[in-house]
């Protein structure tokens, strides 16, 4: 088996999984309870937040635990836009959103609040003077993702962060699922970041949202004090100090983490480069460890049944066209609709090997 | 006349497109517009024939399809239909 879907998810790191069950075994307490077991529950969250928030090198915000990124992502765009209604509907996004993004954007679209996309460049990076420009008086949010899931192209969010400064009244929010692990961050100037463990080897069903003290939301889950007003429920202390150990390894290893992932792309472009009828979606302002690709001769769905068929797995990505697998992302990137009708991504990691990238190679020169 | 609009919420195009008929419908105030949510209303989409692209959004006179747009379309072009159905 051959597992190119590290985007998707990645397996966790024995290390996390080991400490994830010592700290099950050992402080199964409720968070929110009064007694010695819940204070010690209680103690290891404080302890994890802080070592979060260093690592972020930021004092100034608050994690919010989640089940993952999906649900930070709503928090985060649902929690301003009701608490901030009084002020203004006007919300700004991109066209490179992942879908718990965008669906939110529709769901508010429907509230009543008015939607708009900023605008691109050819690379698909955000125009920021542009997006300047689209700000209003009533703006109360703009939602801009640090790296596309499909594509990987990574915006400028430090760019748009010192920007939105100007902009005290619109809170800026960023998902950096794809990011967070991958690439060196700043969020000084980000109000709000979504992040998930399972990206960066940690487990599924907890992810983070980390809200500037500033910045107030509207809880979207009620359900009586816990620690912290935005979101309600027993804290999930094993998963959360689980995340925090992922995300230690991950910060860690990212210098050279990144280098090996680097090498791999380049190879694995190179070798693309050969073999006809395959075209290149990701470009120069993409993150190594995506590879957005079309091989033109094949429907998306067929060319990732062949490569699961001979132990090869990657992703593509569904939109706007029910039932199919064009790709709405890679539409917007090239206004082509061959290539959106044939794209398919392959997501290296630091765990890829020669032999692994061969391989792939090897069955897309048969099928292409 | 009235028009059906089929859009889902996590449709991109959906939400660029209803930005832009709320424009449109500012300057056709007689136009009756229903909605249906994709997902929601399997019935109708069964019914009027939607097909897998998204939005799609019918006009209906007396009952009758007249025509129909499907997926994206600029403001002018939006415009220039409405112009060519007399609206």
């Amino acid at each position: 088996m051959i597992y190119l879907d590290y985007s998707a998810t990645t397996p966790v790191n024995r290390r996390v999984l080991d400490f994830f069950c010592t700290v099950s075994e050992q402080c199964y307490g409720n968070a929110n309870s009064t007694h010695q077991m819940g204070k010690i529950a209680k103690e290891k969250i404080d302890l994890a937040s802080k070592a979060i928030l260093k690592m972020f090198d930021t004092d100034n915000h608050e994690v919010i635990y989640t089940s993952g990124a999906s649900e930070a992502n709503n928090l985060a765009i649902k929690g301003v836009a009701f608490r901030k209604q009084h002020l203004g509907k006007h919300i700004i996004t991109s066209v490179f959103e992942h879908p718990s993004v965008t669906t939110c954007m529709g769901y508010l679209q429907n509230q009543g609040y008015d939607i708009e996309f900023a605008p691109t460049n050819n690379m698909g990076v955000v125009d920021v003077e542009a997006l300047r420009n689209m700000i209003r008086s009533d703006t109360i949010l703009v939602s801009i993702a640090g790296v596309n899931s499909e594509i990987g192209i990574i915006q400028p969010i430090n760019e748009i962060g010192l920007m939105m400064k100007m902009f005290p009244f619109a809170t800026f929010h960023s998902d950096l699922t794809q990011a967070v692990g991958k690439i060196p961050i700043t969020i000084t100037n980000i109000d709000l970041v979504t992040f998930s463990a399972h990206k960066f080897y940690g487990l599924k069903g907890i992810g983070a949202l980390l809200r500037k003290t500033t910045t107030i939301l509207e809880p979207q889950i009620h359900g009586g004090k816990s620690t912290t007003e935005s979101r309600s429920g027993t804290p999930a202390v094993s998963l959360i100090c689980s995340m925090e150990k992922a995300l230690d390894l991950a910060v860690c290893r990212l210098d050279s983490q990144y280098r090996i992932v680097f090498g791999l792309k380049k190879l694995l472009l190179a070798k693309l480069a050969l073999i006809p009828n395959v075209v290149v979606n990701s470009n120069d302002a993409c993150l190594p460890h995506i590879v957005n690709l079309s091989v033109l001769s094949k429907d998306a769905h067929t060319m990732v049944d062949i490569l699961d068929r001979q132990g090869i797995m990657v992703s593509m990505q569904t939109a706007c066209y029910t039932g199919s697998q064009r790709s709405e992302s890679v539409y917007r990137l090239t206004n082509n609709e061959q290539r959106a009708q044939t794209s398919f991504r392959i997501s290296i990691s630091y765990l890829t090997t020669l032999l692994e990238i061969d391989a792939l190679i090897d069955v897309i020169e048969k099928a292409a | 006349m009235k028009i059906i609009r089929f859009s889902a919420l996590w449709c991109m195009s959906c939400i660029l497109m209803k930005s832009r008929w709320l424009q449109v419908l500012k300057t056709h105030p007689n136009l009756e517009v229903i909605d249906y949510d994709f997902d929601e209303h399997s019935k109708e989409v069964i019914k009027y024939q939607v097909g897998n692209i998204l939005p799609v959004v019918i006009f209906v006179q007396n009952d009758i399809e007249v025509t129909r747009i499907i997926g994206e379309k600029s403001l002018k072009e939006l415009n220039k239909i409405l112009e060519t159905m007399g609206l």
